[in-house]
């Protein structure tokens, strides 16, 4: 495939905390439109990868092109600017604010407003954030404050502030972390949903194996920082590590 | 909800106005003068519940903005000559710059900690700079201060102080609505998200800092003109701990916390310092009190809904025993 193919590329990435080497010479591509899942066992560099990509942590070697432009040591706002945007394990929310006033933060800065000094009126922009969660399902949560929302509907609501910024590709770490195994597969639906409606890509850290069986189109296996292997799922299925690690083989 | 609160606080600004603009019309001069510090000082807390109210920022030394402007507009007019019209105009581009530069150096500090203290730091040592030249004037100050031109005498300071402070407060309260703000409080509330949606928080955090610096400096300068000087209390670290005080006591929260605040603060130093050497005494106590109790301060929603809740429960068991 053209580099032209690949929304993300990653080349020789490389991540040292001393002598730890938490991430060792990851390259892996993730074409446009796909559903890729990265798994491994506790400690196998996911989340750091992840964090890598988004460049939230320096690296210690390497280089990442989101869209075949690099964007080594760009900073995380401006990356966010860029169309990548990360979902995090543990939600991320504005607790005192309303479902609504997160979700309008999000359509600001992705409109430019942020350094708008001008009064404008409360429900500015209310149609526009309604689209949005009328998309995730919780329109009729809109003016209810976070901190009195289910954990299940701020996770949706993470999706929701997401998507105000019209990511070409979202990182969803750990998903259906903290979730029931009913709500995970529904969040999932809209995960998949949205990539189909939106023409986006999307990038998921996941330990629940059904989760990844039904929804990744690639996977790609780590361990201990190391790339192990990358395939279908059901060639990921035969892979003896994976066997080992997560099927009892 | 937050509808009714805009309109209360319209209704607070309108009514406050009617109410300064009455005092003109009194006699005493020694009131007038404490109405302006009133005010002068209300303003100087509003402009630091910029940064501490909506960015959660804590700067130990806003009085450093405060001392820019009634210094830099003493030092214009006595020192150089200049004409007071240009000398505000010169008072408030050179704060700006000063702001900007300094605001850089704090805030790309990601602890919070460090940027109080360093606010502190470069307070203190405006302060003792000032204190140990005699061009600045030393312990004694720059007196002999004009004011403006068309505000000489005592009544025409005091319109020309109300309008000021009328049009800079209006200024914060349109801000305060401003998509500016939210996303400034956004950044309080949580930075990594912040970051996430793509807030550049250190430019935020600046522009943050330079508008609150700039309304500091339009007091510091309306406060010199009142006294016809510049004294070290306006650049000093005590002054900038009272302006904490003030927005803690009144209520972060609240559009016109830190401005009641200011008045108690304010009534305190002047007032009650007449009738006990123990003044600061019974702020101390005064403010513990508040921040154990009423944590909000005074106006705080919180404690509203608090004191509604009360009301409630007390007429439910009244009307249960009957």
């Amino acid at each position: 495939m053209s580099e032209q193919t690949y929304i993300l590329r990653t080349e020789n990435l490389t991540k040292n905390f001393g002598s730890l080497k938490a991430v060792d010479d990851i390259s892996i591509q993730v074409p446009y439109g796909q559903m890729r899942a990265v798994i491994g066992p506790n400690g196998a560099g996911k989340s750091t990868l992840m964090n890598l990509i988004i460049q939230k942590t320096p690296l210690s070697a390497g280089k990442v092109f989101l869209m075949d432009k690099e964007i080594t040591g760009i900073p995380t706002h401006t990356i966010s600017n860029l169309g990548m945007s990360k979902c995090f394990q543990i939600t991320q929310v504005f607790t005192s604010l309303t479902v609504f006033e997160n979700v309008r933060m999000s359509l600001i800065v992705d409109r430019k407003k942020a350094y708008n000094v001008l009064p404008v009126a409360s429900k500015y922009l209310r149609e526009e954030v309604m689209e949005i969660l009328r998309l995730i399902g919780i329109a009729d949560l809109a003016d209810e404050v976070v901190k009195n929302l289910s954990y299940g509907d701020q996770r949706r609501l993470e999706i929701a502030i997401t998507l105000a910024k019209r990511p070409k590709l979202m990182i969803l770490d750990e998903p259906a972390a903290g979730v029931a195994r009913k709500e995970s597969y529904v969040l999932m639906d809209l995960v998949r949903e949205l990539r189909d409606k939106l023409n986006m890509t999307m990038l998921f850290i996941e330990h629940d194996m059904d989760i990844v069986w039904n929804y990744a189109e690639e996977i790609t296996v780590m361990n201990l920082g190391q790339f192990v292997a990358s395939g279908t799922p059901e060639e990921i299925r035969h892979n003896d590590f994976v066997q080992k690690a997560y099927l009892g083989g | 909800m937050k509808a009714l609160k805009s309109k209360a606080d319209l209704v607070t600004g309108v009514a406050l106005i009617a109410l300064l603009l009455g005092f003109s019309f009194s006699s005493s001069v020694s009131f007038k003068h404490l109405i302006m510090k009133i005010i002068i000082m209300g303003l100087f807390a509003l402009s630091l519940n910029i940064q501490s109210g909506w960015g959660g920022l804590r700067p130990l030394g806003h009085g450093l903005m405060f001392g820019l402007g009634a210094y830099t507009y003493a030092i214009t007019t006595v020192r150089m000559d200049m004409n007071p019209y240009l000398a505000v105009l010169v008072t408030v581009v050179f704060t700006v710059l000063v702001s900007m530069f300094l605001g850089y150096l704090l805030v790309r500090k990601s602890d919070d900690l460090a940027f109080s203290f360093l606010s502190m730091g470069f307070c203190t040592l405006t302060y003792t700079i000032i204190l140990k030249t005699s061009y600045l004037g030393v312990d004694a100050g720059i007196s002999g201060v004009p004011r403006l031109p068309f505000a000489i005498s005592d009544d025409a300071t005091y319109v020309l102080t109300v309008v000021v402070v009328c049009i800079a407060v209006l200024l914060i309260y349109l801000l305060s609505k401003s998509q500016f703000s939210w996303i400034f409080r956004a950044v309080r509330e949580n930075k990594e998200k912040a970051t996430c949606i793509g807030v550049n928080i250190v430019r935020v955090q600046l522009m943050g800092y330079v508008i609150s610096g700039l309304f500091a400096c339009i007091a510091g300068m309306l406060y010199t003109m009142k006294n016809n000087g510049a004294y070290t209390y306006s650049c000093s670290v005590q002054l900038s701990m009272e302006a904490l005080i003030m927005c803690l006591l009144g209520g972060m929260n609240s559009f016109w916390g830190p401005a009641l605040g200011a008045m108690i603060v304010t009534l305190f130093n002047t007032q009650v310092t007449n009738t006990t050497i123990y003044a600061n005494f019974w702020l101390g106590i005064l403010t513990l009190f508040v921040v154990m109790f009423m944590q909000g301060g005074i106006l705080d929603e919180g404690l509203r809904d608090q004191i509604k809740a009360f009301l409630v429960k007390r007429r439910r068991k009244g009307t249960e025993k009957s």
